[in-house]
């Protein structure tokens, strides 16, 4: 009985829906399968406006796109044409916030997988036979594009709609991802008709945590983000106006700003006004000496000094060169680093066209860039101890083994290499040089990148200038064989530090199968060109100077003797919410790192895990936020360049005083970081005053 | 190690291969509306005057084909291309659902481009000639298809489908 009674339902149900159309069904066109489109009414009325809430879904496949009622720069926004309609009056539109796209430089700005549209029907009366008629023109893209047409039907009397309680749900659902109209004198539009630029000014209201700003509203124009600040007075930003059909006239006109972030979404209309808009200028003069002061402290990164030791041991060993050839051997080494930076330019630029997240020392997310290391150092520090003068064929020692003599390509590609490693650092003065330079457009980069290089090359480059400055050199005797020993176990060092660093990509079975060989190739080859004694000696020595400096290490200071703290409890960047933290009175404290980076381990060992800052940093009221940016992470690389930063260590506090958080300086101090926390707590404590 | 950079270099490979395979496939599957045998006419007033007749300025040499909208993003990368080939070949472009001719000619001018346009507003050429996803290329010899492709193409693939034809 029960059953037949839910048939009937059913039935009748079905029945009802087949005469009065208040949905349509999934639509799709053969043309192109990949996109599916649905128009729902919500059943509700206002009677007062005589509105009907409805919501068009768009389904899409794999990664193509459609876009918001902005597309950017391309694409095409989706639209209906109501003809054919009747006791139809118009149709009012909702954009949900759009994601942002960029392909090969070009942004866009649309939707991806699945999108709902809150729809708002106004018809002319309640009573009467309604159809809605049309056609829905969708622009999906993925590398190609399609325009793509879905005529539909519905008809309804508005009176007699039943509440659907699914399509009630996805209204309502999409409605709460569409940016709230805010009305009133809090935003000021200023036009410069003669840069063609825009200047939007909001008043203070909302905290933002690195919000996507957007302009729309005139037809046709486009506007590129060129500066966004946010200071106590509100949110100030810059875009470049452009209109494909001529110049863009907009004085006068009501334009919108759409603010948003992962909490809020606010969109603001305001009428434009003619004025002048002073971009901040950069100082090329500063940046310029920045690059050339960063290119230089590149020098002594700890991975760099082997090479540079190996630089200084080929000249010692040849005493009577000539001061030409010297020279040549230097300029070739600096051209060698010049155009490994270019090199790495030119990977920065391929990231930024494919539209991925560029950042400094980013190659070494890649593992085979880390084998490539691996290899590279390995064979160097074998070559150190002159295995290549005897066991290889000759041709590979032509290659291989004058990487140290007299072949000019050998010194070029040793110039490269030591770049390479010198790399995964950011560090004062670079940072400030590299930020801007992977900001800004191409020829800035090419020019920062070739000052970089300038800097780094400068010591090399002086040699080359003075080559007295290499025969001043002590003469070469016995001790050589000592200092090569040393730059040999050195490089070992930085090829194990290398292979350490793969543990994140390959099993620790064949890590440790990689080392023992490595380790016993080396010690093979160290007994075979020095001898059974000058093995035993060093490796002794090894042994000694360990527990020497183990020795010293426990006797110099307590906190030395004691192993370092691992009870911090570290959430990932990727699942907090700062700003809900903040809220609640905690102050946050972001270390964004990466096991590449030689910097962040000196920051984390010398500074984070000891008191003060290791105090500050367990106290109750302090949340712990990592960003690893060991591998690929693109919402780690958002983060960091919201706060225009490309590179690694980056730390910054946040509180409720400080919102907006305060970064700390690439190298830490406990000073710093304690009047980053007084500051960032400091209104709560007023406030409870 | 060598053991992964080898089936790391495999895995390229065979990516490769995929690529290839599905992107034909692809093509295939986006030619299936394509006129067969006879080719629709295609004679027509360019935006800026000028008369256009396919089937005679292909008797002898080849030509280019190019379906674009103003509203494809992909296309703004695959113009300036077309752009560079309509000074050495024949090339005849079709303007998809762009607008308005002065609309088309805003947009040639802004973007300076100096090829032919036949203005296509309502896409009826389009779907004569079954061809609803831009950038569309097409080489046509003798009123025939030698070639055709969607998606991105560079300017040596358009040039080396040209000499080919």
């Amino acid at each position: 009985m029960n059953i037949l009674l839910r048939l009937m339902l059913l039935f009748s149900l079905a029945f009802s829906t087949m005469v009065f159309a208040q949905s349509t069904a999934w639509l799709s066109s053969p043309q192109h399968p990949p996109a599916q489109v649905r128009l729902m009414l919500t059943g509700e009325l206002d009677a007062a406006t005589q509105r009907l809430p409805a919501v068009l879904q768009v389904k899409l496949e794999d990664d193509w796109k459609t876009y918001w009622r902005s597309p950017g720069e391309g694409g095409v926004a989706p639209s209906i044409d109501w003809q054919g309609s009747s006791n139809f009056e118009s149709a009012e539109w909702l954009w949900p916030v759009p994601q942002r796209y960029s392909l090969l430089g070009l942004e866009t700005y649309g939707y991806q997988h699945s999108v709902d549209f809150p729809l708002l029907l106004t018809v002319a009366s309640l009573t009467q036979a309604t159809k809605l008629q049309g056609v829905l023109t969708l622009s999906t893209c993925t590398n190609v594009c399609v325009l793509t047409d879905y005529p539909f039907s519905l008809d309804f009397i508005p009176e007699q709609l039943r509440v659907d309680s699914e399509a009630m749900y996805l209204y309502n659902k999409a409605k709460v991802a569409v940016p709230q109209v805010v009305s009133g004198n809090n935003s000021e539009f200023i036009w410069d008709a003669n840069q063609q630029r825009l200047q939007v000014n909001l008043a203070k209201g909302v905290d933002w945590q690195q919000p996507t700003v957007l302009v729309d509203g005139d037809p046709d124009t486009t506007f590129k983000l060129l500066q966004l600040e946010q200071s106590a007075n509100g949110l100030s930003a810059i875009f470049n106006g452009e209109n494909w059909l001529g110049e863009p006239e907009l004085l006068g006109n009501t334009l919108k700003v759409s603010v948003f972030d992962k909490q809020h979404a606010y969109e603001y209309h305001a009428t434009v006004q003619a004025g002048a808009v002073m971009l901040e200028s950069v100082s090329w003069f500063k940046l310029l000496a920045f690059a050339l002061l960063g290119g230089i402290i590149l020098n002594i990164m700890p991975c760099v000094l082997p090479v540079l030791g190996m630089k200084l041991s080929s000249v010692i060993a040849a005493p009577h060169q000539q001061q030409a050839h010297i020279r040549r051997q230097f300029v070739a080494s600096a051209a060698g680093i010049v155009a490994s930076f270019w090199l790495l330019a030119g990977f920065v630029l391929l990231l930024k066209f494919s539209g991925q997240a560029v950042g400094w020392g980013v190659q070494f997310q890649q593992p085979w860039f880390i084998a490539f290391m691996v290899l590279v150092t390995g064979l160097f520090a074998i070559n150190m101890l002159g295995a290549f003068d005897i066991s290889l064929p000759s041709s590979w020692q032509t290659r291989l083994a004058t990487s140290g003599d007299n072949n000019y390509l050998g010194h070029f590609l040793q110039g490269m290499f030591a770049t390479l490693l010198a790399t995964p650092c950011s560090a004062p003065f670079l940072g400030t040089a590299v930020a801007f330079a992977l900001g800004a457009d191409t020829t800035s980069l090419l020019v920062i990148f070739t000052a970089l290089a300038l800097g780094m090359a400068l010591p090399w480059l002086l040699v080359a200038a003075f080559p007295r400055l290499a025969q001043a050199l002590p003469k070469p005797g016995k001790w050589m064989g000592t200092v090569k020993l040393i730059f040999a176990l050195m490089l070992l060092l930085t090829c194990l530090w290398l292979v350490s660093l793969l543990a994140n990509y390959v099993a620790t079975p064949i890590l440790l199968a990689v080392v023992t060989l490595l380790l016993l190739v080396f010690v093979l080859i160290l007994a075979k060109q020095h001898g059974a004694k000058v093995l035993l000696i060093s490796l002794s020595s090894m042994v000694l100077l360990g527990g020497g400096v183990a020795l010293l290490g426990a006797l110099t200071s307590e906190r030395w003797a004691k192993a370092l703290p691992t009870d911090l409890v570290w959430q990932p960047l990727q699942q907090s919410n700062i700003a809900e933290q903040v809220k609640q009175g905690n102050v946050v404290f972001v270390d964004v790192t990466a096991d590449w980076c030689i910097t962040c381990k000196a920051n984390k060992v010398g500074v984070i895990l000891q008191n003060p800052t290791y105090s500050l940093l367990k106290q109750p009221s302090t949340r712990l936020v990592k960003g690893d940016w060991t591998k690929p992470s693109n919402q780690v690389s958002t983060f960091l360049q919201s706060y225009q930063r490309f590179g690694v260590p980056f730390n910054i506090v946040y509180g409720p005083a400080a919102p907006q958080g305060i970064a700390l300086p690439v190298i830490l101090s406990h000073q710093a970081i304690e009047q980053a926390f007084a500051q960032a707590a400091g209104s709560a404590i007023r406030i409870q005053e | 190690m060598a053991n992964k950079i080898w089936s790391a270099f495999k895995q390229l490979i065979s990516l490769l291969f995929f690529v290839t395979v599905i992107s034909i496939g692809v093509d295939l599957w986006r030619s299936q509306d394509l006129p067969e045998g006879q080719l629709p006419q295609l004679s027509a007033q360019g935006v800026n005057g000028e008369s256009i007749d396919l089937h005679a300025l292909s008797e002898n040499e080849p030509v280019l084909v190019y379906f674009w909208g103003s509203w494809c993003g992909v296309c703004n990368f695959v113009s300036p291309a077309v752009n560079t080939m309509a000074n050495h070949f024949n090339v005849v472009t079709v303007a998809l659902r762009s607008g308005n001719q002065s609309k088309v000619q805003a947009y040639l001018n802004h973007h300076d481009y100096q090829f032919n346009v036949v203005n296509d507003p309502q896409g009826q050429l389009g779907s004569l000639w079954g061809v609803g996803v831009t950038p569309t290329l097409m080489v046509i010899k003798d009123g025939e298809l030698k070639h055709y492709t969607a998606g991105f193409t560079t300017l040596p693939g358009m040039w080396w489908r040209m000499l080919v034809s």
